[in-house]
């Protein structure tokens, strides 16, 4: 019997679908989710099973998205919230930053916000500078906040179960060039617990480490390393916060090397941690500096071919394992 | 040809709206336009004058950006602070 394949778009709306079943206090808030079904298609047919009043659109303000998103979770219901487009976070962060990532601290344990807020990131669409971008270190960096950056169907589906179920903030990040990639998504339920990292290849001679899209450039790059005889390990952290630090470390000391790849930019962004991160916890083992392939620190441009020269390209990721490599 | 590849057309995923809920008859630039012709301030012929003026510029515009070079690949740094590039 052939494995089910579902689309990353299927497996996300399937997600939703099964946990508004499981409780019914899970409903989804966002812009163009209903009858649209969502501007990737991440909520298409729900509104048929569930109807518009746990499928609701919104008005275009990410604000009042989430902030009223925080509002129902404190009183007890379990939002999921859609951003269209990471980029409008920005609108909502005053929301996301100072409400839903510190109620629970400020109050003394006395209330918690178990909300999900999902939403597409990322470049490769040629939509320029204010819709292409990535902002994974910036949730990283606030304390309150958990991140999740699924790279494929089985991924997306799996870890956003857990984050609807889970009792905190969680910040889905579904990179909009992997919602149509199709994958094994079995019909059986499952989930997959937040903070675990996957190693998707065992290798001894170089730790490769990447995130949602760039994951598949990785493992594109990694073909052409095993030709020249590089036995990369490849890790795909999945989760941001809670980090797989344990699988990260342990991989490391066993090959002494390490390459980190994000396609957000390069300054404060998620390499920087990662990078520092292995260094506080591998310092010893380490035989060659840790490698960052991040975007250049530039708005991403609207044409094409500078786009792709700004974002992470698996030419840089070939060029940094054959630096550690040495 | 860039323009062209990169169309929101080629990338549109999403199903298109099944009822525009005459919404194309509610847009203000057409309901704009019959008020000024309604109150007699603007007539049929400098409308359609208008319009004309701007497709032209438009497409002049099209031509111009699809004839172009490519942008050197050094530009991404271009225009980001004034004064010196900051790296």
């Amino acid at each position: 019997m052939s494995e089910r394949q579902l689309s990353y778009r299927e497996a996300v709306a399937e997600a939703i679908a099964e946990e508004m079943r499981r409780d019914p206090a899970v409903f989804m808030m966002g812009e163009d989710i209903g009858r649209h079904g969502g501007a990737f298609g991440a909520s298409r047919g729900l509104i048929d099973e569930f109807g518009p009043q746990r499928i609701r659109n919104t008005p275009i303000s990410e604000s009042v998205i989430v902030g009223a998103g925080v509002g129902a979770a404190l009183t007890g219901m379990r939002p999921i919230v859609e951003i269209m487009y990471v980029d409008f976070a920005a609108m909502a962060m005053d929301s996301i930053v100072n409400q839903a990532a510190k109620v629970k601290y400020m109050f003394g344990g006395h209330a918690k916000v178990p909300l999900t807020i999902r939403s597409a990131f990322g470049a490769g669409r040629g939509q320029a500078a204010q819709h292409s971008q990535s902002f994974e270190a910036w949730f990283n960096a606030i304390p309150g906040l958990l991140l999740v950056m699924p790279s494929t169907p089985y991924d997306a589906k799996g870890l956003l179960k857990s984050a609807i179920r889970n009792d905190n903030v969680v910040m889905v990040l579904e990179h909009k060039l992997l919602y149509g990639d199709v994958g094994p998504v079995p019909a059986e339920e499952y989930t997959i617990p937040l903070g675990k990292a996957a190693i998707r290849r065992e290798g001894q001679d170089v730790t490769l480490i990447a995130t949602s899209r760039m994951c598949h450039l990785a493992a594109s790059a990694i073909e052409v390393l095993t030709e020249e005889g590089i036995d990369v390990e490849f890790i795909d952290p999945r989760t941001i916060k809670p980090l797989d630090m344990e699988t990260i470390a342990a991989s490391v000391r066993k090959t002494g090397r390490a390459v980190v790849v994000n396609e957000g930019h390069r300054t404060g962004g998620l390499t920087s941690e990662l990078a520092a991160r292995i260094m506080d916890e591998c310092f010893d083992n380490l035989d060659a500096p840790v490698m960052r392939v991040a975007a250049e620190d530039v708005p991403i441009p609207y044409n094409r071919r500078l786009e792709l020269e700004v974002i992470p390209a698996e030419k840089d990721i070939l060029a940094a394992v054959r630096e550690v490599r040495g | 040809m860039m323009a062209k590849r990169m169309s929101a057309m080629q990338w549109s995923i999403a199903p298109k709206p099944r009822s525009k809920n005459g919404a194309s008859k509610k847009d203000p630039l057409l309901h704009a336009e019959r008020l000024l012709m309604e109150r007699g301030i603007l007539t049929e012929e400098e409308c359609r004058a208008m319009e004309a003026e701007v497709q032209a510029e438009v497409d002049e515009a099209v031509e111009v950006a699809e004839n172009s070079p490519e942008p050197s690949l050094d530009s991404i740094f271009e225009d980001l602070y004034t004064g010196e590039a900051i790296r």
